[in-house]
């Protein structure tokens, strides 16, 4: 039985950060699928997301990096320990910047990688995005497009090969079927169900725990 | 049963399975903050194992392991790339953290008083009511993560009324 694996921008975004900031959840998953183990499936929109949240603040050092120096510049250090940490946080802000330069290849490498099947959207998936803005509201246009994504995608394994093992590891809260109390979001829930596709809540793929029987009891 | 026909009720999620994952955690804008795992029993020392293996495949800098009567609180030691336990601290006169009557469901009343815990964390008030030294823990490695993020249940839970 083949089990394959959606991911989203958050996924990207844990893996191509600079490296202290990296989940090795998510370096393990692709280490996975390169082996074979998995197939990892990415949709296309998300690497682009993936560079602009890279591009922004989240990442950048120097909200790490002031106070120190300002702490440093109250007097209260050695002359020599202030040189050294000074140089430390250079170098870490070189580092970064450096990292974050580097970024957007990183992100684009996972197309080249074995095991990892970043997709576009085609004509089912628009139709598919246009119909759930249709169903719901209050879900951002992009999740839309996600999840209509995933849905399609997995619709697709699941009619070529009836015995895939469909996940979705999925951070973003807003296409969790649960809320942040852990109450069920009906809707979302659904259409996952319909589309034999589990929710984890995170890469270690360990939480919800799926029952060894799903979905084999539909 | 098809699991759409329940869809409304997920109970193909079943909650009272053994889940290796936090129970709540704490995030912001993406940004991991804190992992929780909540015991009402069973082994203090298998659920800090397993929190800090956690918090060694997802970057969260701090754990919260909360059973009943205590709380250890994690750190990732940047300097070796490990865990290290902050300390443990107990929790008695915290009247949120009162442990439920034993149970079947005595897991999830206790997961969700501790996540209703933490968000009251959010006023300096309760903070300040905290018993020392459970004050100086909290304070220091728990309110900076719940006053700057969300926090949330890491899957779905029934409601209340309808367990056990």
């Amino acid at each position: 039985m083949t089990q394959h694996v959606f991911v989203e921008t958050n996924f990207v975004v844990d893996w191509a950060a600079p490296a202290h900031h990296r989940a090795a959840a998510a370096v393990a998953l692709v280490e996975r699928a390169e082996r074979g183990e998995l197939v990892l499936h990415l949709p296309a929109v998300c690497l682009l997301e993936a560079r602009s949240v890279l591009r922004g603040g989240r990442f950048q050092p120097r909200d790490d990096a002031d106070p120190i120096r300002a702490f440093i510049g109250l007097g209260s250090t050695s002359p020599e320990e202030k040189r050294v940490v000074l140089q430390s946080l250079d170098r870490y802000e070189a580092y970064i910047k450096r990292e974050l330069t580097d970024a957007p290849a990183r992100v684009e490498s996972l197309r080249q990688r074995s095991g990892i099947d970043v997709f576009a959207a085609d004509d089912l998936v628009l139709v598919r995005s246009i119909e759930l803005t249709g169903e719901v509201e209050g879900t951002k246009p992009f999740d839309l497009a996600v999840l209509a994504a995933v849905l399609v995608r997995a619709e697709r394994i699941r009619a070529g090969d009836p015995s895939a093992q469909i996940s979705f590891c999925e951070l973003d809260a807003d296409l969790q079927p649960w809320d942040r109390k852990g109450a069920s979001r009906a809707w979302l829930q659904a259409l996952y169900d319909a589309s034999h596709v589990w929710v984890y809540a995170d890469f270690t793929m360990v939480g919800p725990p799926r029952p060894p029987s799903w979905p084999t009891v539909l | 049963m098809t699991q759409t026909d329940r869809a409304d009720d997920p109970a193909c999620y079943d909650p009272l399975m053994e889940t290796e994952g936090p129970d709540i955690v704490v995030v912001a804008q993406g940004r991991r903050l804190l992992a929780v795992e909540v015991k009402a029993t069973g082994d203090l020392a298998r659920a800090v194992d397993q929190l800090s293996r956690t918090m060694l495949q997802l970057p969260y800098p701090v754990g919260l392991v909360i059973v009943a009567g205590g709380l250890v609180v994690l750190r990732r030691d940047f300097g070796t790339g490990s865990i290290a336990t902050v300390g443990t601290f107990s929790t008695s006169g915290v009247p949120a953290l009162e442990p439920p009557a034993p149970g079947p469901s005595a897991g999830l009343v206790f997961e969700a008083r501790v996540r209703q815990w933490l968000e009251s964390l959010r006023s300096s008030h309760v903070v300040n009511a905290l018993p020392r030294p459970l004050f100086d823990a909290v304070a220091d490695w728990v309110v900076p993560a719940v006053a700057a993020g969300e926090v949330r249940v890491t899957g779905p839970r029934p409601a209340l009324a309808r367990v056990g």
